[in-house]
This record gives C-alpha cells, structure tokens and sequence, in this order.
C-alpha cells in the first residue's frame, strides 16, 4: 500500500492490439473512458425515463446540468452558438463524468493526462479556428490587432497575441491536467500517511476527509472551465471579440 | 511522471479518447439531449398552458362579478323605484280617502245641524202656541174676558223681547 | 376568514403575474457562477497556468524557428520576452473574465436580495 502516489496514473494495457504499426492498446485509461460514456449516458437516460412533467430528483439533476451548459452557451458564446450546444455538453459530461469516477479508490482518471487533456484542448482549438477562418476569411486575422491601435505597434501586438492565442490549448489541457495530477497526488499521500500512522492517522484522515470532498469540488469546477473556456474560444471565432 | 514517461501510449489514448467520444457524443446528440429538451418543452408548454388558463379563468370570474354587480345595482334601483311608486300610491289614495272622509262628515254635521236648527224652531214655535194658550186661559181667568190668539202673541213677543 | 371576492381575483392576478415572472426568470437566470466557487488557490494556479502557457509557447516557437533559420540563440531571446507578454495578457483577461463574472454575481446577488 506504501506504493509511489506516482503509481496511480501508470497506464496499463488490458487488451494489446496494433494497427498499422500504431499501438492502440485497451488500456485502463480506454477501459475508464468507455465506463464515462456508459455511465453519463445510463444516469442521464435512467434519470429522463419518466419524462415526467413533475421531475424526479435523478430528471432534476439531468435537467440542472442541461440548463447549465445551455446557460453557458447562450451566455458565453451569443447568438449563433445553438448548434455547438451538444458538443459542449458531451465535452462538459464527459470531463465531468472522467474526473468524478477518477475519484473511486482503485479507479484511473484519464483526465489526468496530458496527452488526453492537450488532445481536446488541441482539437476544439483547431476547431474553433477553422470556424473562426470559414466564418471571416481573412476578416479572422483581426482577432490579432487590436481595433483602433496605431498601425507601428502591430510589430509589437501580433506576434504577442499570436503567442497568447496558441497558448490557448496548453493552458487549457495543462490547466485540468495540473489540477487532477496534483489533488490525486495529495490524496494519495495523505491516504498513505493514514495507513502508516495506524491509530495515529485519525489526524490525517480527517485532512483526507476534507481534501476528498475538496477535490470533488475541484473535479466539479474543473469540468466547467473546460466547457466554459471552450464557449468563450467559440464566442470569439464567431464574433471576433 | 507516467503521462510524460509514457510517451508510447499517447497514440492509444488519443485513439480511445477520440472512439469514445465520438460514442458519446453521437448518443447526446441524437438520443439523450432531444429527450431532455422535449421534456423541457413539454413542461414550459403546460406552464404556460396552465397559466393562460387561469388566467382566463380569472377573467371570466372577474366578468362574472361585474355582471353580478350590475344586477345587484339593477336589482337596488328597481327595489327602490317600487317602494317608491306604492308609497306615492299608498299616499294617493289615503289623501283621496281622507278628502271624501271629510266631506261627507261636513254634509252630515251640516244636515245634523239643519236638524237640530229645525228641531229647536218647531220647539219654540210649540212653546210659544202653549205659551199662547196659557196666555189666553191665564188671562180668561184673571179678566174674565177672553183675549185673542194675535194679541196674546203680541203680548208674549213684548214680554220674551 | 370570510373571503371578499374582490381582493381574491386581485390576489390571484398578483400570483399569476409572479407566476409568469418566476417562470421567465427561471428561463434566463440560474446556471452560471459556479466557478465562484473557486478558491483563492485556485484562480492562483488557473493565472500561474495563463502564464507558464505563454511563455512555453513563446520558447517553442524560439527554438523551432531557431533552428529552422538557424538564427540561435536570437528568436529564441526574442519569443521568450513575446511569449512572457502574451502570458502577462492571459493573465490579464482572465482577471478581467473573473472581476466580469464577481461583479455580474454581485449584482445578480444584489437583485435576488430585494
């Protein structure tokens, strides 16, 4: 049990497979995204079943995370961001759904990893980007300069915010994977010193109690910047600031 | 650190992220996101069926009342126009009543009197032929002679003055 | 308590209105401002990542055109000042988006209060 807290985001295949020379392995990360999709899916479905006028408590939470997400989009990416509505909220359950699974003891939180998190992050930028550029043309360059600005600090101001636009998808994927890595980490430690410290680790595992319900909130919060951002990166491919 | 160390499974994650994802967002998008929105459509539509209907309910109360007050009022004024009319009637007819009352109390105190006046003359003029006949037996007596009906009459006529 | 028909219809029309109003509100309002809940030590890592990005992307972009011109060490030194700009301006706008989303929760806090 004393094992290296670094342990728990090792990558384990289940099912080796290969495909053109690339390694596409069933892995427990594969293994834990095909149990987000079955889960989300399962607890939206049972929920909705009834389609009751009056909802039951499981039809409300599924209506609460529609309305959010459907508030976020109306409220952060404006006119003409109905039909992203369902990518965003795939986006949304499914990192909501990954981090908070993440948290069953012996499980593997996919959103831990860079490579996963950047992959999103790289393809909602790209999206974001092509959607931008089909909706402006070349009209999308002006999200670079600054309306108005003297024409000699462009020199200065593009290269800034060509730099600040495709630092966009690594704080995005860094963001999430920072904030998972870390609180697991921390969980796995302090859940460390409660089994070392025997009679002793009522100490900790109060903390541990307390970060446990901290990281909730974190894998909560998380999800919903993720989503959020992505709107506001929409928001400003369609409109342009 | 594995997600940096393990740089051979990058392909495979990226590969399942992208598989179930894709699962996933084909089942919210076709199945599942409908489902919540229609139940949502549904309510909101009920809401707002429910509440146009009492809200015509509470016009056709709110006539209901106005209609109700109107015939009250009617209902007041024709009271008040019937009592009025048999009052005025009531106070005709005694009036009349009251008129016809009085003069045929007039005519029978007027005849009452007639009679009385007839009475009192028929007594007098009865007396004063008695009164005659004493005259005349008292003086017959007295003088011995006998004196006339006339001049007894005139006789009693200077003594009554 | 003997009921007066007028105030009743007068007391219905109030609770439609609200009725009609908590319905529109429920539409437009709620959602949002749950990143509220984000600790101190939370907006403090999500800044200190608008920054690390940019810089990182800034040294990448150094070092791949370094070595595509074969300029080293120059655009390298150059794209790491742009990059630590571009940073200081994610920094900047996300302290914007937050101090945008206290102020519209402060406000919405403001008329839910009265």
């Amino acid at each position: 049990m004393a094992s290296n807290p670094m342990d728990q985001f090792t990558i384990v295949p289940i099912v080796p497979l290969e495909v053109a020379g690339f390694d596409i392995s069933f892995t427990n990360s594969a293994l834990w995204m095909t149990i987000t999709v079955v889960v989300s899916s399962l607890f939206l479905l049972l929920s909705i079943r009834s389609r009751g006028t009056i909802p039951t408590r499981g039809q409300m939470v599924a209506e609460m995370m529609y309305n959010t997400v459907a508030n976020m989009v109306r409220d952060n990416v404006g006119s003409g961001g109905q039909p992203y509505f369902p990518f965003i909220f795939t986006l949304f359950m499914f990192v909501l759904f990954g981090n908070l699974l993440g948290m069953v003891p012996g499980s593997f939180t996919f959103t831990s990893h860079i490579a996963v998190t950047f992959a999103m992050a790289a393809i909602i930028f790209i999206a974001v980007t092509v959607i931008g550029i089909a909706k402006h043309g070349t009209r999308f360059a002006t999200l670079f300069f600054p309306h108005g600005a003297p024409l000699w600090t462009a020199v200065i101001l593009i290269p800034i915010e060509l730099v600040s636009y495709l630092s966009r998808p690594v704080s995005l994927s860094v963001r999430i994977f920072a904030n998972l890595t870390v609180g697991h980490v921390i969980l796995k430690v302090i859940a460390g010193f409660v089994v070392a410290l025997g009679v002793f680790g009522i100490v900790p595992l109060a903390g541990l109690v307390a970060i446990t319900a901290f990281e909730f909130m974190i894998a909560v919060i998380q999800a919903y910047v993720f989503a959020i951002l992505s709107c506001i990166y929409l928001h400003d491919a369609l409109h342009l600031h | 650190m594995p997600q940096f160390a393990q740089i051979d499974t990058f392909v495979s994650q990226i590969f399942w992220l992208l598989v179930t994802f894709t699962i996933l967002y084909i089942l919210m998008s076709r199945v599942i996101l409908p489902r919540i929105s229609e139940t949502l459509t549904n309510r909101q539509n009920k809401i707002d069926d429910d509440l146009g209907k009492a809200e015509e309910l509470r016009g056709k109360a709110a006539e209901i009342q106005s209609a109700y007050e109107h015939a009250l009022a009617q209902a007041t004024e024709t009271a008040r126009s019937v009592h009025r009319d048999a009052a005025e009637a009531i106070a005709a007819r005694s009036e009349k009543e009251h008129g016809e009352l009085a003069e045929k109390l007039a005519a029978e105190a007027a005849e009452a009197e007639a009679r009385i006046d007839k009475g009192k003359t028929d007594i007098l003029t009865e007396m004063r032929d008695d009164a005659v006949e004493i005259v005349q037996a008292a003086s017959g007596r007295l003088i011995g002679g006998s004196v006339d009906a006339a001049s007894a009459r005139a006789a009693l006529d200077a003594v009554g003055k | 308590m003997p009921s007066d028909p007028e105030s009743d219809l007068a007391d219905l029309e109030k609770r439609l209105k609200a009725a009609r109003g908590t319905g529109e509100a429920g539409r437009s309002g709620s959602g949002s401002g749950r990143e509220g809940a984000a600790s101190g030590a939370g907006i403090g890592l999500r800044i200190a990542v608008d920054l690390v990005a940019g810089v990182a992307v800034g040294v990448g972009l150094g070092l791949w055109l370094d070595s595509a011109l074969d300029t080293k060490p120059w655009l390298l030194l150059v794209f790491t000042i742009v990059g630590f700009c571009a940073g200081l301006l994610n920094v900047v706008r996300t302290a914007n988006q937050l101090e945008a989303k206290r102020k519209e929760d402060e406000a919405a806090a403001r008329t839910n209060a009265e």
